[in-house]
């Protein structure tokens, strides 16, 4: 009697020593599953942020330095003060430069070779040789022979004035020879428009030749007054050798408040250029065209804007 | 007696196998997501980084308006003695216009990345990055 007892006894711990095994193993494989759950989640969380950072690296790839080294522009900064000034360093005008092709040569790159290296598609949409400023609506477009600054998109005219430093690779002319010293090429060597009345902006252009002299001319202009060419109220440096240069303000093509720098079979470098514009207080940004990246592999797809600068 | 014994043996040998399974499979989902895949990962990073410092450098740039990639060379030698590397420099035609690999390794196993630039001469180019653990 004692044995079946004990033998029954026996028989339970053994049962209790199974199940307890069992839960115990089984708490461990599901851990083990929970665990694999977790980390594939992870994964996928890893997945988008590896996404997300490839964009990012594609972005700052593709728009960084870009407008700067294809069209050569150095962009010095912005101020506030009484007025709104934005200011550059360079501009180059010059026919042996084609920044259309330099645009279009970048462009190509990017959509085509680049995209596919990356398994992505990169499309580059109003990528050109302008960029817009912003909340001006000011439009900077370069060419190898001339920059314009449309600054009148709506009727308000925010300009009050312009500045611009010209270097040209040529050598002043005084009267049709070289002049004598810095006095006559102040005199003699360069033209401006007549002076509209106080209150219009005032253009101040300043003309450097290869010899370092200097000539400048400052004049109110009217930026609703034709002075495209022809008219003889542009500003203009007169010089020995072929080519020539010239300043406009003012309806040009039939469009107010246009300023452009025109090189004709010369090289000239805008070393300065400052635009000042009545204060508005939106903040400034200088936007070129739009960026899109669509990843061929998780179909996402990421659109910007290209923002050269953001105050 | 040997009936029991054999029953034991049975016993303990199911068991065992049981709690080896049991055990396999919580071995294979812990060990599961843990390849190789977080080394090539970082080192993809470490690549863009890699191109990223030589662009904003100039380095890139200037190899090719100087035709000497000696000071992507340079950059590459600095890198930690685990990573090889190998920087190629196309032009927008893809033909190769400059290379240069760290000195004193091999790569079998690269990870690839890609930058874009423009030269002096406003010409576009890309330069690849391949690098791999040595």
């Amino acid at each position: 009697m004692t044995k079946i007892i004990q033998k029954s006894k026996n028989g339970k711990k053994g049962i209790l020593f199974t199940i307890t095994t069992i839960v115990l193993l089984l708490s461990l494989y599901l851990l083990a599953e929970a665990f694999m759950e977790r980390n594939k989640e992870f994964g996928s969380i890893m997945s988008n942020s590896v996404f997300g950072d490839k964009f990012k690296y594609i972005e700052d790839d593709v728009i960084s330095g870009s407008y700067r080294d294809l069209l050569d522009i150095k962009f010095e900064g912005i101020s506030r003060t009484s007025t709104f000034s934005i200011n550059f360093d360079q501009f180059v005008l010059s026919p042996l430069r084609d920044y259309d092709s330099y645009i279009k040569s970048y462009e190509t790159l990017v959509e085509n070779k680049y995209s596919s290296l990356n398994n992505i598609n990169v499309t580059l949409t109003g990528f050109n040789t302008s960029f817009i400023l912003m909340p001006y609506n000011s439009t900077f477009e370069i060419h190898s022979k001339n920059l314009t600054v449309r600054t009148m998109p709506a009727s308000t005219n925010y300009i009050s004035s312009i500045t611009a430093y010209i270097k040209v690779n040529g050598t002043f002319s005084c009267n049709d020879i070289a002049c004598a010293d810095q006095s006559d090429a102040d005199n003699e060597a360069c033209e401006a428009p007549g002076n509209d009345p106080a209150g219009n902006p005032a253009i101040t252009i300043t003309w450097e030749d290869t010899t370092g002299f200097t000539c400048l001319r400052s004049r109110n202009a009217d930026p609703a007054e034709d002075n495209d060419k022809g008219n003889g109220r542009q500003f203009y440096v007169s010089l020995l050798n072929a080519g020539n240069a010239e300043v406009k303000y003012g309806q040009v093509d039939g469009i107010n408040g246009v300023f452009r720098i025109t090189a004709m079979d010369l090289q000239a470098n805008a070393t300065q250029l400052d635009l000042s514009y009545a204060l508005i207080n939106d903040r400034i940004i200088i936007k070129g065209g739009d960026l899109a990246i669509k990843s061929e592999l998780g179909n996402t797809t990421k659109q910007m804007e290209i923002i050269l600068y953001k105050e | 007696m040997n009936k029991k014994a054999v029953i034991f043996t049975i016993d303990a040998v199911l068991a065992i196998i049981i709690a080896g399974i049991m055990l396999s499979a919580a071995y294979f989902y812990i060990s599961y997501e843990y390849g190789s895949g977080d080394g090539q990962q970082n080192l993809h990073k470490i690549s863009l980084d890699v191109l990223s410092a030589l662009e904003k450098d100039g380095a890139l740039q200037n190899s090719v308006n100087t035709g000497s990639a000696s000071s992507i060379s340079t950059f590459l030698n600095a890198l930690p003695l685990q990573i090889c590397s190998n920087i190629t420099i196309y032009d927008n035609s893809s033909r190769i216009k400059l290379s240069a690999q760290k000195q004193g390794c091999n790569i079998t196993q690269p990870v690839f990345s890609r930058r874009v630039f423009v030269s002096g001469n406003f010409s576009a180019y890309y330069a690849e990055a391949k690098l791999d653990f040595s």
